[in-house]
């Protein structure tokens, strides 16, 4: 065993948590490393501001246990009755714990209630954009009116290379119906050539 | 003798338990005598503010009258109510609302603490006074670290039980003991610089 094997167990050869099996060997290190030695004298320092009998040493109110025993029947459970360790449901003491302060509570609640308002919010404005009913709107991505009219002159024109159905009007009249739609205005007609 | 003496006061718990369950409200009273000594000691351990010590043991024994129905009798019931005395201790503590450098500080996360070499007091000072200090010094120290402190130093809890009362692992009490006692000892000198000196 050296050094670094040896400072980790020495709290726990204080505290006598160590295995036989696992003293003998750091018994062995420590008689030949003075540094260790320093080190378990330096951990054993504090027994002797714990060993005082004053420490233990507490007056009790007179008529104290029967106050309690009339609140316990009276059905006051303490200050504490919530989440209340029992032996089998400790709360365990993590770091975290204690850290709570009125401040800290109010800016989670705080924190809390805006992240809902801004949820709603987005939802209102999401219905909002996505519409609804059985009339269309304009918005700055749709083609035009101006573009829609100048498609439906070039369908109407024989000349115009277009689409299967642009000889019968059909596409047309379907083009029609979406621009007169969008602008809002009476059903177009073809050009007029 | 001993363990006809344990025996017959784990018996006499176990009764008293029972008229309590039953309704007996001087059952109760009789337990609450039988451990408030040991209770309001242990109080003090963690504060030397008198009215805290009577509200935190009072909570303690009335949160014990609401769980009673499941203490088991396989431990003591002065290993259970110790238990649920820490707890209501460390919560007492908690509500009351400490210096908030203790409550901002994370002791898990302070990194690691160099072993400080103390002397032991010298002995001239009294007992009173070696555990006036020690008192002064342990309140100064954030509640898990005076928690793990109190039950080794003072009430000699082996790890297993320091960890099952506290519900961690049996490591975690090996470095919060260990980072505790580093910190009583560079407390201590920070308010007793000479008790550096010797």
């Amino acid at each position: 065993m050296d050094c670094k094997d040896c400072q980790p167990l020495i709290p726990c050869y204080v505290d006598q948590e160590l295995s036989e099996a696992q003293c003998g060997p750091l018994r062995q290190h420590l008689m030949d490393c003075q540094d260790c030695r320093k080190s378990l004298a330096g951990q054993k320092s504090l027994e002797r501001w714990f060993a005082s009998p004053a420490a233990g040493e507490a007056e009790v109110p007179t008529g104290f246990a029967r106050r309690v025993a009339r609140r316990a029947f009276a059905g006051d459970l303490g200050r504490t009755t919530e989440a209340g360790p029992g032996a089998q449901e400790l709360q365990p003491v993590s770091s975290t714990e204690g850290n709570e302060t009125p401040i800290y509570s109010f800016v989670l609640w705080t924190t809390a209630a805006a992240a809902g308002l801004l949820l709603v919010v987005s939802g209102l404005l999401f219905q909002v954009r996505l519409g609804s009913g059985d009339t269309l709107h304009a918005d700055g991505k749709a083609p035009s009116v101006e573009k829609l009219l100048e498609r439906a002159d070039n369908l109407a024109d024989p000349a115009f290379p277009g689409p299967a159905g642009a000889e019968d009007g059909s596409a047309l009249e379907d083009m029609s119906d979406v621009s007169t739609k969008k602008a809002g205005e009476e059903p177009l007609q073809p050009a007029e050539h | 003798m001993g363990t006809i003496t344990m025996s017959s006061a784990r018996l006499q718990d176990t009764r008293l338990v029972e008229q309590t369950l039953a309704g007996d409200q001087a059952a109760f009273e009789q337990l609450v005598e039988r451990y408030q000594s040991r209770l309001f000691a242990l109080a003090r351990k963690y504060t030397r503010n008198v009215v805290d010590v009577e509200d935190i043991v009072q909570d303690a024994f009335l949160k014990a009258f609401s769980k009673l129905h499941t203490f088991d009798h396989r431990a003591s019931f002065y290993t259970w109510i110790y238990r649920i005395a820490t707890n209501t201790i460390l919560d007492g503590l908690k509500r009351r609302g400490r210096s908030p450098v203790h409550n901002v500080e994370d002791p898990e996360c302070l990194g690691d603490v160099a072993p400080v070499q103390l002397p032991s007091p010298s002995s001239e000072l009294e007992g009173a006074e070696i555990a006036e200090i020690t008192r002064e010094v342990l309140e100064e120290l954030p509640d898990i670290f005076r928690a793990v402190l109190v039950m080794r130093e003072f009430d000699g809890l082996a790890y297993q039980a320091i960890a099952d009362t506290l519900g961690i692992s049996i490591g975690t009490v090996e470095s919060r003991l260990f980072r505790a006692r580093a910190r009583f000892k560079d407390k201590l000198l920070t308010l007793y610089p000479e008790f550096g000196e010797a």
